[in-house]
């Protein structure tokens, strides 16, 4: 009997591609393309310390001096003389919905946040465009000394010193090209410092949504746990579909102390034509956890590898991923850790779907330096390939420089099986919902690491993605 | 290595990995500078009876890459080739005996017609004086419809030697080809390996193992590469690093599109006997094809607590187990060898070399 392939549609986005025109009477922007002057006048605009405005111009000339690396999906389609780095609403930033204009107040509603704020949030950073319109933290854990702010208010105040200390410390502008062009443009973004030995009970959270088009988005997090304390804290993103490329390129630093926990929580569905560049990074001191739940949907291009440094003994590292590939997506995703430290525990495990023509490479390294006596590093990754006009691939690396050491690594790609399918069809499910349910079982790793609300989210993008999965 | 003042040096980019990634991990190739004006090194040949020389082969790519087979070209190749169903029983034996002071290529080409088998062993020997050199070997063949070919290359090249040894085969329907590898010795060792799985149900497996130790550098570059359906490939690495050695596998299976019901496995095992040794890995799966499997394993670093306990319950010291087991994995892969004097005097060269690595 012949076999037929299927082929996959595309995805109905609608519940994310909604615009509201930008009025120019109602933003700032500076004009596209990168130049010292443009630089300034950011950099102007936000009232930046001397220091500030020194790095952005020194991160200019970096920019500029570096090229491109030999590897990754193909850029082409980014002229960055086309790209507006900065573009502002003229409203100020509210700790009360009521207050931000309605037209992005109706943007976030559609999107979820205040709700989710009301049910399940310690605290909320809503950015539109290149700056924060909403931030808001409860007033119970305010109390307990935990500082949630937008960075520029923090820059500005009483952690301007903390700001000086740790920002672009741990990504610096020398890391590649969108490191630099991040600290020239960057705007926007979070400051959240948790005290010692405090708990947050509840996840903080930042949206991001990017709807000028031909902008770019360079948003800056700075989260420090000190020691002992433990925070959840969650990133989402999206943007309406332009025919213009958009660019994100934020920077997320993260300072784990010691014997404290972090988890990053990121659900990414940016629009098919954003070039998502975006570098995250957390070091992690002594008996102190970090853990990466990352779920990518959205994008035209991806490079995206949240790295870890285990920096203290003890130290661990978990990241949990998904990674689906659809029509039009070259999505290059992974995770780098480094381990310096005795006894220091890293635990991946990452999937990820092609599609209808989609492209999905995993992509890490596992160092583990002389130091790191006693290190333990396992990695798992699996790819599953619904159709044969997609592509996947996965590029792992270990570099392992002591003896004691432990490391493992397993990797699979195949499809889904048609012994799986036969089976649950047996018991009265259409192929096409045994498919689904064989995608979301596969992605199960992820959805179950996230708060309720957000994994029903994230199941429900890849039902969406499955969609017509059956040709 | 240092060149001499006569040399000219070219610089050439070998074992170059089919994905490429972050250039800071320095995994991506190798840069070594060569001199390109080099000699053809003979070897010392065995050839069984029915095998005719002579052979008219397009090119074929290796696991080194293009720059090296410019170099290669200098020399003159060696050529064989056997008749449609003809099954060589004895093997054909090459041994090259590694110059000091001089650089020198060597190149074999084999037509392996449909039907017919043939093993070949390669033994690359240094001299007792270990003086320092280099040798460049390419090793290519043309596997037709049903053919099988054991390839086993054995370096035990010598301490000052740098050796660049690079296969490639392209493999016809049914068509099978098994490599043997074998390192123990050399300076500075880099192995290219490709096969072209172009036929419908063609295999290739390599089984390689090493032993890398002083400051030592071994570079490998295995790929397969899957053209047609139904196509087998199983790259299994096992190997042992001492004292200041460092040591980076590549290995790839590459789907590509067409290649329908196709699996790939590697497995990679490195046993790390010194806190100074390094050990890079990139095992790399591409995808373009749906109905198909691809499997990667790898175990880097210390033995697996339950096997410690189970010897050190008979009575063996840690470091006698780690010894044992460094031994077993080259033991494991000289028993594929498929001669008796050949294997025996490999193990012979094993039990040494392992004595003296002990010392």
């Amino acid at each position: 009997m012949s076999k037929e392939k299927t082929y996959v549609e595309d995805v109905d986005r609608s519940l994310y591609d909604f615009r509201y025109d930008e009025n120019d009477k109602d933003f700032y922007k500076v004009d596209s393309g990168l130049t010292p002057e443009i630089v300034e006048q950011i950099s102007e605009e936000k009232n930046d310390p001397k220091w500030m405005r020194d790095l952005r111009l020194k991160s200019l000339e970096i920019f500029n001096q570096k090229g491109m690396g030999q590897w990754g999906p193909p850029i082409d389609g980014l002229n960055m003389d086309d790209i507006v780095t900065y573009v502002r609403p003229k409203t100020k930033m509210s700790a009360n919905w009521e207050d931000v204009p309605k037209d992005i107040k109706d943007t976030f509603e559609r999107l979820g946040i205040p709700q989710a704020e009301r049910k399940s949030l310690a605290g909320v950073g809503a950015q539109y465009d290149s700056e924060l319109v909403y931030h808001n933290v409860r007033k119970e854990v305010a109390e307990q000394g935990v500082v949630y702010t937008d960075i520029e208010s923090a820059l500005h105040g009483e952690y301007a010193d903390m700001i000086k200390e740790h920002f672009m410390h741990l990504i610096t502008p020398h890391d590649h090209k969108f490191a630099a062009l991040h600290g020239a443009v960057w705007s926007g973004g979070s400051f959240v410092y948790v005290p010692k030995g405090v708990s947050v009970e509840i996840p903080l959270q930042s949206y991001f949504r990017l709807n000028a088009p031909g902008a770019g988005q360079f948003e800056h997090t700075l989260i420090i746990v000190d020691e002992g304390a433990d925070l959840h804290f969650i990133e989402g993103c999206s943007a309406p579909k332009y025919n213009v490329a958009n660019l994100h390129a934020g920077a997320v630093e993260l300072f784990v102390g010691k014997n404290a926990r972090l988890r990053y929580s990121t659900i990414e569905n940016w629009s098919k034509n954003m070039y998502n560049l975006n570098t995250k990074r957390a070091k992690i001191e002594e008996g102190g956890k970090m853990e990466w739940v990352s779920g990518s949907f959205g994008s035209h291009v991806s490079y995206l590898y949240p790295m870890t440094i285990l920096n203290g003994a003890g130290a661990q590292m978990e990241y949990t991923g998904i990674t689906f590939a659809g029509k039009g997506q070259n999505l290059d995703t992974g995770m780098k850790v480094v381990h310096n430290a005795p006894n220091t525990t890293s635990v991946v495990s990452a999937k990820s779907i092609s599609k209808d023509g989609g492209i999905s490479t995993y992509r890490s390294s596992v160092v583990v330096n002389n130091k790191a006596k006693g290190a333990k590093s396992s990695v798992s990754c699996a790819s599953l390939m619904l159709d044969d006009i997609s592509r996947s691939d996965t590029i792992p690396a270990m570099d392992v420089r002591t003896q004691d050491a432990d490391v493992g690594h397993e990797a699979k790609i195949g499809r889904i099986s048609d012994e799986a399918v036969f089976y649950l069809m047996s018991r009265g499910i259409s192929e096409e919902d045994a498919r689904a349910m064989i995608v979301s079982g596969f992605a199960d790793n992820v959805s179950k690491e996230l708060p309720l609300e957000y994994a029903v989210e994230m199941n429900n993008l890849i039902r969406l993605e499955m969609k017509g999965t059956i040709g | 290595m240092t060149m001499s003042a006569q040399e000219q040096a070219t610089n050439l980019v070998v074992n170059r990995l089919p994905g490429q990634t972050w250039n800071w991990l320095k995994m991506n190739d190798a840069h070594v500078a060569v001199d390109t004006q080099s000699g053809t090194l003979e070897a010392e040949t065995v050839k069984p009876a029915a095998l005719a020389e002579g052979a008219d082969l397009a090119p074929i790519g290796g696991g080194m890459g293009p720059d090296y087979d410019r170099w290669i070209q200098t020399a003159e190749p060696a050529a064989y080739h056997t008749e449609a169903g003809q099954h060589i029983e004895e093997p054909l034996k090459l041994t090259y005996t590694l110059k000091g002071g001089a650089t020198t290529a060597s190149a074999t080409r084999f037509d392996i017609a449909a039907d017919s088998a043939l093993t070949i062993i390669m033994d690359f020997a240094g001299q007792s004086d270990n003086a320092a050199g280099t040798a460049g070997f390419s090793t290519k063949l043309h596997l037709a419809k049903g053919s099988a070919v054991t390839l086993v290359q054995i370096h035990r090249g010598g301490a000052g030697q740098r050796i660049f040894n690079d296969v490639g085969a392209v493999l016809e329907d049914d068509a099978r080809f098994e490599v043997v590898h074998l390192v123990m010795d050399a300076a500075d060792t880099y192995v290219g390996c490709q096969a072209d799985l172009k036929g419908d149900r063609s295999s290739f497996k390599a089984d390689v193992a090493y032993l890398v130790q002083n400051e030592d550098l071994l570079d490998t570059n295995y790929i397969a590469l899957h053209h047609g359906k139904k196509t087998e490939s199983a790259i299994n690495s096992a190997g042992v690093l001492r004292d200041r050695a460092e040591k980076l596998f590549r290995g790839t299976i590459d789907f590509k599109y067409g290649a329908a019901g196709s699996v790939g496995n590697e497995k990679e095992d490195v046993m790390l006997m010194d806190d100074t040794v390094v050990n890079k890995t990139i095992p790399l799966i591409l995808c373009a094809e749906e109905d198909v499997e691809g499997n990667h394993g790898a175990t880097i670093g210390k033995l697996d607590d339950e096997l410690m306990f189970y010897m050190e319950s008979r009575g063996m010291n840690a470091d006698d187990i780690y010894e044992l087991i460094a031994k077993s994995k080259l033991e494991a892969a000289s028993r594929l060898i498929p001669d008796q004097a050949v294997r025996e005097d490999v193990q012979a060269y094993i039990e040494a070399h392992q004595r003296a690595g002990k010392e």
